[in-house]
This record gives C-alpha cells, sequence and structure tokens, in this order.
C-alpha cells in the first residue's frame, strides 16, 4: 500500500470542473482484498471523491443500483467472480452501458489485458497501485465522462427541444389557415421552443435578376449577409450550410413541383445543428412548402368560390331586376289593355283567342274566359270566316307588321247575341320565338256608321231643299234674261216675284240650316242668363203681331212672371217660331193662344191654335227636319222645314222638352218647359 | 201643239217651268201638285208628256211612274224625270223601267224644251224673238 499522495496542481480547471459539478463523483471499488479498499479509499478521499467499497462481488448489482457510481474500480481476480464477468454483467445492461470501468490487476499478460478490452473495459491499473498515476486516470476518466454526460444532456434537451419545436410546427402546419400567420408561426416556435437564434423565410419575387424578399422572421436577423447564402440555396435548389463568425447559416430552399419559390433561413449556435438536425429541417421545410403551397390553393379556391358566389349574387340581382322590370312592363302592358276602350283581341297561329281584353267584352258581349282558346271565327258572321282565316294566312307571310283590316271591304263583327255591327280593325304580327302572334284593334264603328250615313241623309237632304228655290231662282231670272218675254208683261212680273221669294227664302233656309247646326254642335253657347217670362213673351208678340194682324188672326197673351234662366233671344226665337206656325194654320179670323204656366219645378209655355191639326203618326216627326206633314200641304212657301227642328234644339239645350197635342180638323197645342233656376 | 203635264209639289216651280215651256215652245203646260194629282190629270187630259218631280211628299216620282204604266190609259205616256240628283246607275235604273230620261234641277229655262224635244223624239224648237 502506498501513501496517499498531494493532490498535484494539474488539472486545476479539472478540479474546478469537478468541484462545480453539484453531484460529488462517487466511485465504487470491488475487490475481495480489504487491505487494497482501504488504501483505495485513502487514495482517493482527498480527491474529494466518494468512495463506496465493496468485498463481496456478489452483491455487486445491487450495490451499483443503490450506490450509482460514476466509475468503477474491478480487481480482476475475484474468488467467486471475476472482474470480467461483472463487467460483462456490467456491459451488457443498457443502464451502465456508459459507466466507467477501471481494472485493478496484478496481471500483466496480454491475454488478460485483452479479455479486460473485449469485455469493454475502459482501462486498467496494474497493482501495485501507483497513486497519482491511479488518481490522474481517475479523474480524467471522470472527467471525460461528464463531458460527455453533458454533451448528451445538451444532445438531450437540444433534441427535446427540436422534437418540441418540429411538433408545433407540424400543428402549426395541420391548423393554418393563413400563410402569413403560418410562416410567422414557424419562425416563431423555431426560435423560441427551438431556440436558434433568428430564423426567416423570404419568398422569391423575381426571377430574372433573382430576388428574395422576406415575408416572416424571428430573432435577430441579420439578413443582408445572408442574402447571397439564399440565392445560392435557391439557384441550386439544396440546402446551404456556412459558418459564419460563431455560428451556422442553414438555408434551405422551399421547393414545389422542382422548383424553388422560397428559402428558409435558420440562423444559430453549431450544436445546434446536426446532419439529423439538418434533415428534419429540410423534412419540415418539405411540410411548410407543401402546406404554403396548400394554404395557397385554398385560398384561390376560396377567392374563386367568392368570385363565383358575387357573380351569382349578380346574376341573381339582375335577374331579380329583370323580373320587377317583367312585372312592371306586364302592369303597364295589363294597364293599357284593360283600359282600352277598343277591343284588343291577341290570337295565336292557329287563329285561337289567347288576348280578350274588356273592351272587347263590352264590344262583343263575351266575357274573356268564355273566348279564350275558341278561334277567332266566333266573332265574325259566318259568311266570313273563311275569307278572314285567308287573309290572316296572307298575313302571316306579308313583309308589313301590321295592317288595316277590310281596306277594301266593310267588314262585320257578330256579338255574342248573334247581332252584327260593322268595324274598322287593323292587325299587326309579331314574332315571339317560333311562334306568331297576331294582335287585332277592332272598333265598334256603328255609331259612327249611322252618323255618317244621317249626315249624307242631310246633305242629300239639303242639297235638295236648296236646288228647290234654286230652281225657281235660275228659272226665273233665266226666263227674263232671255228677252223672250215683254219685261213689263204679266209673266215677267211674275217671274221676278218668284226670283225674289225664292231668294229670301233660299237665305232664310241657309240660315235655318247654319243655326240649327251649329246650336246641335253646341258651338253657339246658349247665353243664359236670368229673365222674366213675361217679357220673353211681351217680346215674341211684338215680333209676331204684324203676320198676325195681317193673317187676321187675334193673338190671346197670358203672361207669367217669373224668372228664368236661359238665352231671352233663343226663347224668343223659339216662342216666334210657334207662334207663326200657329197663325199660319189657323183658321181665318180665329185665335191664337198664348200661355205660361208655372208647374213645379218648371215653366211651361203653351202656343195653341185651331188650324187643321196634325194626324197623330206626324206628332213626333214633325220636330225632325225637313218633315212635311202631307201632299195637300205644299210646302209653305216662306216655311224651310227646320223651324220645329230649332225649336226642339233649343229647347233641348235648355234641358226643358217641347211636344205637341193634336185633333185632326181642330187645332193643335205646342207646349213647352224650361226648367226653373 | 204638244201639251206637257209638269208634276212639282213646289208651285213655284211649276209656274216657272210653265212659264219656260209656254215661252219657248208654246206648248200648253198643264200642272200637278202631287203624284195622286199627276195620274188623275193624266187621265183627264192625256197629255203628250209627262215632267216629273221625283222628290214628293206623299208618293214619289217613281211610284207614280209605276201607277201611270199600271194604267193602260196612261202607260204610253212618255214621262221624263225631274230630280235634283242623277247617278249614272239611276240613268240605267230608270231606262230599263221605261222611263225616258231624267233631267237635273236646276234646268237652264231657254234650253229645257229643246231638252224635252230631243228626249221624246219632236222636231227641234227654234227659238222665237
Amino acid at each position: 500500500m502506498q501513501q496517499a499522495i498531494e493532490p498535484s496542481p494539474l488539472s486545476a480547471s479539472v478540479i474546478e470542473e469537478v468541484e462545480d459539478e453539484r453531484a460529488v463523483a462517487r466511485i465504487l471499488v470491488v475487490d475481495d482484498d480489504p487491505k487494497i479498499l482501504a488504501v483505495l479509499e485513502t487514495l482517493l478521499a482527498p480527491w474529494g471523491l466518494q468512495v463506496w467499497t465493496l468485498e463481496n462481488p456478489q452483491n455487486f448489482y445491487n450495490t451499483l443500483q443503490t450506490v450509482k457510481p460514476d466509475l468503477v474500480l474491478l480487481d480482476i481476480e475475484m474468488p467467486q467472480i471475476s472482474g470480467i464477468e461483472l463487467c460483462q454483467q456490467v456491459r451488457n445492461d443498457s443502464d451502465w452501458s456508459d459507466l466507467p470501468i477501471l481494472f485493478l490487476t496484478v496481471h500483466n499478460d496480454a491475454g488478460i489485458i485483452n479479455q479486460v478490452f473485449t469485455v469493454g473495459a475502459d482501462d486498467f491499473v496494474s497493482k501495485p497501485i501507483i497513486g497519482p498515476e491511479l488518481v490522474t486516470r481517475i479523474l480524467n476518466r471522470l472527467e471525460r465522462n461528464k463531458l460527455r454526460r453533458k454533451h448528451a444532456q445538451a444532445s438531450l434537451r437540444h433534441i427535446n427541444r427540436m422534437l418540441k419545436a418540429l411538433s408545433a410546427c407540424n400543428k402549426s402546419l395541420l391548423r393554418a389557415q393563413n400563410e402569413v400567420d403560418l410562416l410567422r408561426d414557424i419562425c416563431n416556435i423555431l426560435t423560441e421552443i427551438g431556440k436558434y437564434k433568428s430564423v426567416w423565410v423570404g419568398f422569391v419575387e423575381t426571377e430574372e435578376p433573382l430576388s428574395i424578399v422576406s415575408v416572416a422572421s424571428s430573432g435577430n436577423t441579420e439578413r443582408t449577409n445572408l442574402l447571397d447564402v439564399a440565392i445560392k440555396a435557391v439557384t441550386t435548389a439544396k440546402t446551404f450550410i456556412i459558418k459564419q463568425e460563431n455560428n451556422i447559416s442553414v438555408s434551405i430552399p422551399l421547393i414545389w413541383k422542382q422548383k424553388p419559390f422560397g428559402i428558409i433561413n435558420i440562423f444559430g449556435e453549431p450544436d445546434t445543428f446536426d446532419t439529423e438536425f439538418i434533415k428534419q429541417l429540410e423534412q419540415l421545410t418539405a411540410d411548410l412548402a407543401y402546406g404554403i403551397i396548400s394554404l395557397r390553393r385554398e385560398q384561390e379556391r376560396t377567392n374563386e368560390l367568392v368570385k363565383v358566389n358575387q357573380t351569382l349574387q349578380c346574376e341573381l340581382e339582375r335577374r331579380l331586376q329583370m323580373q320587377e322590370a317583367l312585372r312592371n312592363s306586364q302592369a303597364l302592358f295589363e294597364g293599357i289593355v284593360s283600359i282600352a276602350s277598343d277591343a284588343i283581341i291577341s290570337i295565336d297561329s292557329q287563329q285561337c283567342i289567347t288576348l280578350f281584353n274588356s273592351g272587347a267584352e263590352r264590344i262583343f258581349g263575351y266575357l274573356a274566359s268564355e273566348v279564350l282558346g275558341q278561334p277567332l271565327d266566333l266573332l265574325l258572321p259566318q259568311r266570313y270566316t273563311k275569307i278572314h282565316r285567308r287573309h290572316v294566312s296572307e298575313f302571316e307571310t306579308s313583309p308589313n307588321p301590321s295592317r288595316k283590316m277590310g281596306e277594301r271591304r266593310e267588314i262585320y263583327g257578330k256579338r255574342k247575341d248573334g247581332t252584327e255591327f260593322p268595324a274598322e280593325a287593323s292587325i299587326s304580327k309579331l314574332k315571339l320565338g317560333d311562334e306568331t302572334v297576331y294582335t287585332v284593334y277592332l272598333q265598334d264603328v256603328s255609331d259612327r256608321k249611322q252618323i255618317e250615313r244621317m249626315k249624307n241623309e242631310f246633305i242629300s237632304v239639303v242639297s235638295h231643299e236648296l236646288r228647290t228655290p234654286l230652281t225657281s231662282i235660275h228659272g226665273s231670272l233665266g226666263m227674263l234674261a232671255s228677252g223672250l218675254l215683254k219685261p213689263d208683261s204679266q209673266q215677267s212680273q211674275r217671274l221676278l216675284q218668284i226670283a225674289t221669294d225664292s231668294t229670301e227664302r233660299l237665305v232664310r233656309l241657309i240660315n235655318d240650316i247654319l243655326d240649327i247646326e251649329r246650336i246641335e254642335s253646341g258651338r253657339v253657347k246658349m247665353s243664359k242668363q236670368i229673365c222674366n217670362a213675361a217679357d220673353l213673351i211681351t217680346e215674341a208678340v211684338n215680333v209676331i203681331q204684324p203676320l198676325a194682324e195681317k193673317a187676321g188672326i187675334v193673338l190671346s197673351v197670358t203672361k207669367l212672371s217669373v224668372d228664368v234662366w236661359v238665352d231671352p233671344d233663343r226663347i224668343v226665337q223659339t216662342l216666334t217660331n210657334l207662334l207663326s206656325n200657329a197663325i199660319k194654320f189657323a183658321k181665318p179670323d180665329t185665335n191664337v193662344w198664348l200661355e205660361a204656366k208655372q208647374q213645379d219645378k218648371e215653366v211651361l209655355f203653351i202656343v195653341r191654335d185651331n188650324g187643321r191639326g196634325i194626324a197623330s203618326d206626324k206628332l213626333e216627326i214633325i220636330f225632325e227636319r225637313f218633315e212635311q206633314l202631307d201632299a195637300s200641304d205644299a210646302r209653305r212657301q216662306d216655311g224651310t222645314g227646320l223651324g220645329l227642328a230649332i225649336c226642339k234644339s233649343i229647347i233641348q239645350q235648355h234641358n226643358g222638352n217641347i211636344w205637341v197635342e193634336s185633333t185632326l180638323g181642330e187645332g193643335s197645342t205646342f207646349y213647352f218647359t224650361i226648367p226653373i233656376g | 201643239m204638244k201639251r206637257i203635264l209638269v208634276v212639282d209639289n213646289e208651285e213655284y216651280i211649276q209656274e216657272v217651268t210653265k212659264i219656260c215651256l209656254e215661252t219657248v215652245a208654246g206648248w200648253e203646260v198643264i200642272t200637278a201638285g202631287s203624284g195622286m194629282e199627276c195620274v188623275s190629270k193624266a187621265l183627264s187630259e192625256l197629255p203628250d208628256a209627262i215632267l216629273l218631280d221625283v222628290m214628293m211628299p206623299d208618293i214619289d216620282g217613281i211610284a207614280t211612274f209605276e201607277k201611270l204604266q199600271a194604267n193602260s190609259v196612261t202607260q204610253n205616256i212618255p214621262v221624263i224625270l225631274l230630280t235634283a240628283k242623277i247617278q249614272a246607275s239611276d240613268r240605267r235604273r230608270y231606262a230599263e223601267q221605261g222611263i225616258k230620261d231624267a233631267i237635273a234641277k236646276p234646268f237652264n229655262p231657254t234650253e229645257l224644251a229643246n231638252q224635252v224635244s230631243a228626249i221624246l223624239g219632236w222636231k227641234e224648237i227654234s227659238n222665237e224673238c
């Protein structure tokens, strides 16, 4: 046994390290010789090492578990189990595979030494033990182990961090909704969890010249220096690693479909990178590239969907607007068609009725529901149906969009009750897709036709009436001018007289015709005012007095003083007319009576004569124009045939009534009423 | 001398026509104021021709003509219508019925006699001064 050696000044730092270590290193010594154990104990203790001794190698394993030594000194030759065996046992146990094992042996031969190393021992020390040497070896061994452990721990910690970081990155990738957030997340994860010094991600902005723009970063980035590296990585599509000062920069390109589109640059301490880690980072980058592309695709798809949605929205709105416009147009159309007082009838190409407005209902007497779908023939007299069908067929092929129906002929419609009426119509056609729709606009012109007839008749009658005095005038003057008669002869005088009278009659006739036309057309406004009936009677009597005297008729007048709202001249004209007629027809030396009475809300005027009277079947028609009473009454030369018609017109304009009562042979009484107020 | 029956419901026209024919042609003129009077006078006077107004209140000229035709005494008396309105279709109709012709009113007073002669195939009238 050797003496304890004082610790040498060597490895002060080692001591520091050792003493720095919180856990004091434990040495387990296994030797069956207690003397050796004691020596070792004495030797090692001053170095601040905790020494455990074990005499019985059988307890080795248990002791190992309990003590958990940092180093084991084994004797080779021991009675029950050899150190070699023990070493083997230890080395087989993965828990203790790292444990430094030193053999103590007296043996020297190569064979033993070989065995020693074969079973995995770290070293051997030969007996006798040289103190300092042993100590040095032990301390060195411990030191190395500690460092290795530290490294391993550091590595573990780093691996741990890496795994955490990768896991977090994967989570981030899975949950990513947004590219920018994803990249920021990744950068942050790598710097905060992965504990890299800085991370930045850039995208290729332009290809020629190649420029890369940073889109996310974390930590302190000194990018400008690293841009070249990034560019290189992108250009070559390979990972680029460079050392910068005491740090390492790794640039991994983001690749899609063999084309690099970006770069991730990770900057950190050297011990944070090794091949395995870089592989992991490359894998992460690949995943990141995939993730970015997916997000973009999704974004694109989303954008597209948004666009499609917008387009659909627009389309929908447009359709709604169109529908609205259509509804409005429909309402407008219906409004126009329904209020039209003329008939508007639409038919399809089979000439069946598809539209029948209220005007048509009124004119034809059918309800729309009764005629829809029926052929148009229903509305025509039998004899016209075939020809009409032909005309519509011809019209179908004509270039005109519309034309008047019955241009060269009269057309007639047939009402529900079977009556026919004259009509004016025009037809138009409209092509809607494949179908042609025809629309007929029709007016019932019976009234107009009647008016036309009446007008023609009137013109005809007037023309005749005018020619009558004209014939006398023309004939008389012609004869007088011929020189065939002596101017002062009786015949000449007679002709002159006839011409003069006839001229006057012509003048009166024309005046009366104009008068009655103007009154009836409403062009002459009755200028009504408050008048006293008595005054009107007085005036009429004054006018008619000379005629009465000439005819030897006595006027018997009963006045009534009551105010009426009338046109005085016209009422006087009426009274004069009636009186004049009465005087003409009265028997000579008889009376003509004029009376006015108040009845309820009106004034009744009465003109009575006892002339020859009027046949009962003529009592109404004498108020018509140019109606003569009978043949025996050769037209009174000074009568125009319009007098009573004019009276009737005037009274009607005053909202009154005029009529006659008469007995043939006894006389006639003419009445008319004027409402009061 | 020819005897003419002039029929018109207007007295003045009767008179003027009478004076024209008497003065220009020297014919004897009798007058009637209605269709009925025409028939009765035709029967009683047997004129050589009848100048007949169409528009008369009781029975018109056409109906009067038919009455004359219906009577064997008068059916051969030539009839000329005097009328305010003549259309081509009317002339055809009159001709078909047997009416000789129609003269429009107002007529030319100095020419009337010649017109009548021409229609009836009588010798031309020369105007006396």
